[in-house]
């Protein structure tokens, strides 16, 4: 009784599964190259310049001005996780409805070096680069009529 | 009976398996020797757009400027079974930042190269990196 049974849910499994019901996928994302901890630790404020953080960390994702200050920031990304997704038709009411879950592992991460008009490394910070991006960023000047 | 009904189950796996490799590519490569020939203090404005190309991003810095040239190269593959996919995506670029003064000379030059660099990966199941 119980082979019949097992044989019926295998074979429902299978069915959602090949019509692409239920996909399950295991993904990872390479973006640039991360620095060595140990180049990191020689770019400290009051001791680097300009062209020494650019000969040792590369060309940055994003330049900008921060007052009489010139920000850059270098990222790196390496993401890995699975997601489950769900995906049922429904023809009849003109669409589909799908459910996904997903789980990673590790974003993307930066740091900040932000040098004065002297071109002296005059701050430094590490964190996730989104929130490097985002919260830094200056806020857009309103229109002026 | 067994080796029959697993001889089954393997070539339906197998035949219901797919695999995909894809290559894209954002703007030209930037020609390395033309990066190197660039010297800060002689080098001007227009003579790096002559050599590299109008850039992709211009940055007002107060009274200077900075440039941004950048080749991205993004490589994915993936791989489908029945109930699992393995899909990696390596992207890598190539970018370079120069830096002018007031009078649009060159102070400083930071450059990666890595466009090349980039794989075809199928992510390993387990991996803890």
């Amino acid at each position: 009784m119980t082979e019949p049974r097992s044989a019926l849910g295998l074979a429902a499994c299978l069915a959602l599964a090949v019509s692409s019901c239920i996909t399950g996928t295991y993904s990872r994302e390479d973006r640039q190259t991360p620095p060595s901890e140990a180049v990191l630790e020689l770019l400290q404020p009051g001791q680097s310049d300009l062209q020494t953080c650019l000969d040792a960390l590369g060309a940055p994702l994003v330049v900008r001005a921060r007052g009489e200050e010139t920000e850059l920031i270098w990222g790196w990304q390496r993401t890995g996780g699975w997601s489950l997704t769900f995906r049922l038709p429904l023809a009849d009411r003109g669409g589909d409805g799908n459910f996904s879950y997903a789980e990673s592992k590790r974003g993307g991460r930066g740091v900040t070096l932000r040098f004065d008009r002297e071109e002296q490394l005059v701050a430094r910070n590490e964190g996730r680069l989104a929130d490097l991006i985002d919260v830094q960023r200056p806020k857009a000047a309103p229109l002026e009529d | 009976m067994t080796f029959l009904r697993s001889l089954l189950v393997a070539s339906a796996l197998l035949g219901l398996s797919g695999c995909f490799l894809s290559r894209s590519d954002v703007n030209e490569p930037i020609p390395r020797d033309a990066v190197q020939a660039l010297k800060p203090g002689e080098t001007t404005a227009g003579q790096v757009t002559q050599a590299l190309g109008a850039p992709v991003e211009v940055v007002q810095l107060g009274r200077r400027s900075a440039y941004r040239y950048e080749y991205e190269r993004i490589k994915m593959t993936g791989f489908f079974a029945i109930l699992v996919g393995l899909r990696g995506v390596d992207q890598r670029s190539d970018r370079v930042w120069v830096f002018f003064d007031e009078n649009d000379v060159l102070t400083h030059v930071g450059s990666t190269f890595e466009g090349d660099r980039a794989e075809y990966e199928l992510p390993y199941l387990g991996e803890n990196d």
